[in-house]
């Protein structure tokens, strides 16, 4: 039994020596240092990050296959090759904010291993900052005094100091909350404001840009009407003004009399007549806005409108009712117009007698007359244009008013007339019983009374109202009915285009019918005759 | 036939008014061809057949008075032409009614008759329209147009105008002549 013991305790320790052996084999034949970063190294969010490690392999029969790099136990690179001799280097890019424990791990041909020395790094989280005040594109109205104001925070730390940056000019820094700093007296033009934040540990932020407009203000005077001027009701008070923008361009000019807006103008020249101008006193002023929205208004320029003065003035028209010559109170020629030409083409003579220009509009049918442009205003259509004896404007109611639609008056100027642009007309057809081609039945001649008269009223709308006398039994004596007529542009003559006279006209059609009959009673040419002229003497037309 | 109104006709002109006279009569007639001719080449001949009538019935009344005065044959002429006209006229008018109550044809009759029998025709007239408003207002009857009433209006106004050109106005005439003998 002695001498077993021995034994049985060598055969022990040869079982326990043996994985140590091998274990202290292992690592002996691979050697990992992790050079790069240091320990305690600082580094920005994202951060990019170089892992540096020498492995040597002991035995050059077993060379080092693969080079790890962890951080704690994940894994984040592995490298193959050595970069220069015993090097193995390896990118980390991206790393986020936080502490890290990175260590370094090579292997040889045998798996042999060997760790290195852990090293632990920190990654700093970059401050945050935006410019909270001015808004980007605010435009201030020079010389500008404005704070600029930034929001900044940092989320693994704290705020060291914003600075604030006009391009590339510091003009002020902040070192706590809130962040900002005071321009003053900033001239005309475009700012681009920055701000930038510095942490605890010296990372820095810079915000998005702002800019902001310095606007020069434009200026205004109100030139027209004088302070202080009269003028007689109803009025027209000619408004003027001086304006100029030394950095852009004049976008507007709003003239107000009181709060209450007069007109608006957005092109030179800024001017306006303000016309039937009531009664009053009046606080006129102009409000000039620029290009960059900058705007001034003027001193206040008062004026007064005193009642009217009521002037009598003589029109002499002529057997259209155009207006020839006007006359005032002590019988002097103010205006004339007299034509050359038929078509109303001659402009007015406005101060005949020298007596200052008297200006009077109404032309041709009553229209409208617009000095500058040489038309003429027709009511229901757009204008007339004197020049060529035609309408601008197509006729509203279409080829119902003729297949001349632009034509006017049926180019009988000397004859007709056309207020409105439309027409009442009065129309003849041939006799039902004996026929026609023209508007009478045989010759169409006068004094040839086989035809049917009767009128009709065209209204803005185009709809055509007709109007005549029928009978219901004998030529001789029966009771009268209305006619069951329609407008034929080529059998009807435009009479007068008065809305009085085709209201009336209208009205006299509701009405019964007289009796008819011939020669004791009322035929149709009469009945058509006499509604003419009732209408032309309640509407007081010649 | 022709002949003898032929010279009847060279007698007529022999004398100054005579010589107006028949004027008179060729121009109705020249007025009666030439106006229908014209209608007929433009589709209106109806139309203008009618409206020649009218002037036509004028000068035939013309005629009458200065055929009273001139006498010698020529009033038979006159009065031939004159109802020659008034048949020509009552055949347009028949011709030409469309049926309808209200016909227009009965206006180229009124405007006729008026003509052919003035000045005793407005009598006629204010006769049939006192007709016509006591029909209506003692019956609410309409008197409405037809071939009757047409040819009732026609004989009246033709019967009248008959009496007051041939009858009254040669009775009148010849009351004057015997005037001057008288006082």
């Amino acid at each position: 039994m002695a001498t077993k013991a021995p034994f049985a305790f060598l055969l022990v320790g040869l079982a326990l020596f043996e994985p140590v052996s091998l274990a202290w084999a292992k690592k002996d034949k691979v050697e990992v240092t992790l050079t790069a970063p240091a320990a305690g190294a600082l580094y920005h969010a994202p951060a990019a990050i170089t892992l540096s490690a020498i492995a040597r392999a002991k035995q050059k029969s077993h060379p080092i296959v693969k080079v790890q790099f962890f951080q704690g136990r994940k894994l984040i690179g592995t490298v193959r090759s050595p970069r220069a001799h015993n090097q193995y280097t390896f990118n980390w890019a991206n790393v986020a904010a936080g502490s890290y424990l990175v260590m370094a791990k090579a292997t040889n041909d045998k798996g042999d291993t060997d760790l290195s020395e852990p090293v632990s790094i920190t990654v700093n989280a970059l401050p945050n900052v935006a410019i909270t005040a001015p808004a980007n594109n605010a435009v201030l109205a020079a010389p500008a005094t404005f704070t600029v104001t930034a929001n900044a925070s940092d989320g693994d730390g704290s705020i060291a100091k914003v600075e604030f940056y006009n391009r590339a000019t510091l003009i002020g820094t902040a070192t706590s909350a809130p962040y900002s700093v005071t321009l003053s007296d900033a001239a005309a033009g475009v700012l681009n404001l920055r701000a930038t934040a510095i942490d605890n540990r010296g990372a820095s932020s810079t915000s998005a840009p702002v800019t902001v407009i310095v606007n020069s203000l434009p200026s205004v005077s109100l030139t027209s009407p004088t302070s202080n001027a009269s003028f007689k009701a109803p009025a027209n008070i000619p408004l003027m003004v001086q304006v100029a923008d030394t950095d852009g361009s004049i976008a507007r000019v709003e003239f107000f009399h009181g709060t209450t807006l007069i007109t608006a103008l957005s092109a030179p020249p800024y001017s306006f007549g303000w016309t039937e101008v009531p009664q009053g006193t009046y606080a006129l002023t102009a409000r000039v806005t620029d290009n960059l929205g900058g705007s001034v208004t003027s001193s206040l320029v008062n004026v007064t409108v005193n009642a009217a003065e009521a002037k009598l003035y003589y029109i002499h028209t002529d057997h259209l009712d155009t207006p020839r010559e006007i006359y005032n109170q002590a019988q002097q020629l103010v205006w004339r117009r007299q034509h050359q030409e038929p078509f109303s083409d001659s402009p007015p003579d406005e101060n005949p007698s020298g007596l200052g220009v008297f200006e009077f509009p109404l032309r041709e049918s009553i229209y409208y007359g617009d000095k500058e442009t040489g038309m003429q205003y027709a009511m229901f259509r757009d204008c007339y244009d004197p020049a060529t004896g035609r309408f601008c404007e197509s006729d509203p109611i279409g080829l119902r008013g003729g297949i001349k639609p632009y034509l006017y008056v049926g180019a009988n100027p000397l004859s007709w007339t056309d207020p409105f642009g439309l027409k009442a007309v009065q129309c003849r057809k041939p006799l039902d019983s004996m026929g026609g081609t023209g508007t009478r039945s045989g010759p169409d001649i006068w004094g040839n009374p086989a035809y049917h008269q009767y009128s009709c009223v065209i209204d803005a709308n185009g709809q055509i109202t007709c109007g005549g006398q029928d009978r219901t039994g004998s030529a001789l004596g029966s009771p009268g009915k209305p006619s069951k007529d329609t407008y034929d542009p080529q059998r009807c003559e435009p009479t007068y285009d008065n809305k009085c006279f085709d209201d009336c006209l209208k009205n006299e059609w509701k009405k019964p019918r007289p009796k008819y009959g011939i020669p004791f009673g009322t035929d149709c040419q009469e009945y058509d005759d006499d509604v003419n002229s009732r209408c032309r003497k309640k509407c007081g037309l010649k | 036939m022709r002949a003898q109104v032929m010279g009847t006709i060279v007698q007529i002109a022999a004398a100054r008014t005579g010589k107006l006279l028949v004027a008179l009569w060729i121009l109705a007639l020249v007025i009666l061809v030439a106006v229908p001719v014209t209608g007929l080449f433009q589709g209106e001949f109806l139309g203008s057949l009618a409206f020649s009538v009218l002037p036509v019935t004028i000068l035939l009344n013309i005629s009458i008075v200065l055929a009273h005065y001139v006498e010698n044959g020529s009033v038979r002429i006159a009065k031939a032409a004159w109802l020659g006209v008034a048949v020509a006229a009552l055949l347009i008018t028949l011709y030409a009614f469309d049926g309808r109550p209200n016909s227009d044809i009965g206006i180229f009759l009124a405007w006729f008759t008026l003509v052919l029998a003035f000045p005793i025709s407005l009598l006629v007239a204010l006769l049939f329209t006192g007709v016509a408003i006591a029909a209506e207002k003692l019956f609410s009857a309409v008197i409405p147009e037809s071939y009757l009433l047409l040819l009732v209006n026609w004989v009246c106004f033709i019967a009248a105008g008959y009496w007051q050109w041939f009858v009254l106005l040669p009775w009148l005439w010849r009351k004057w002549k015997t005037l001057p003998l008288q006082n």
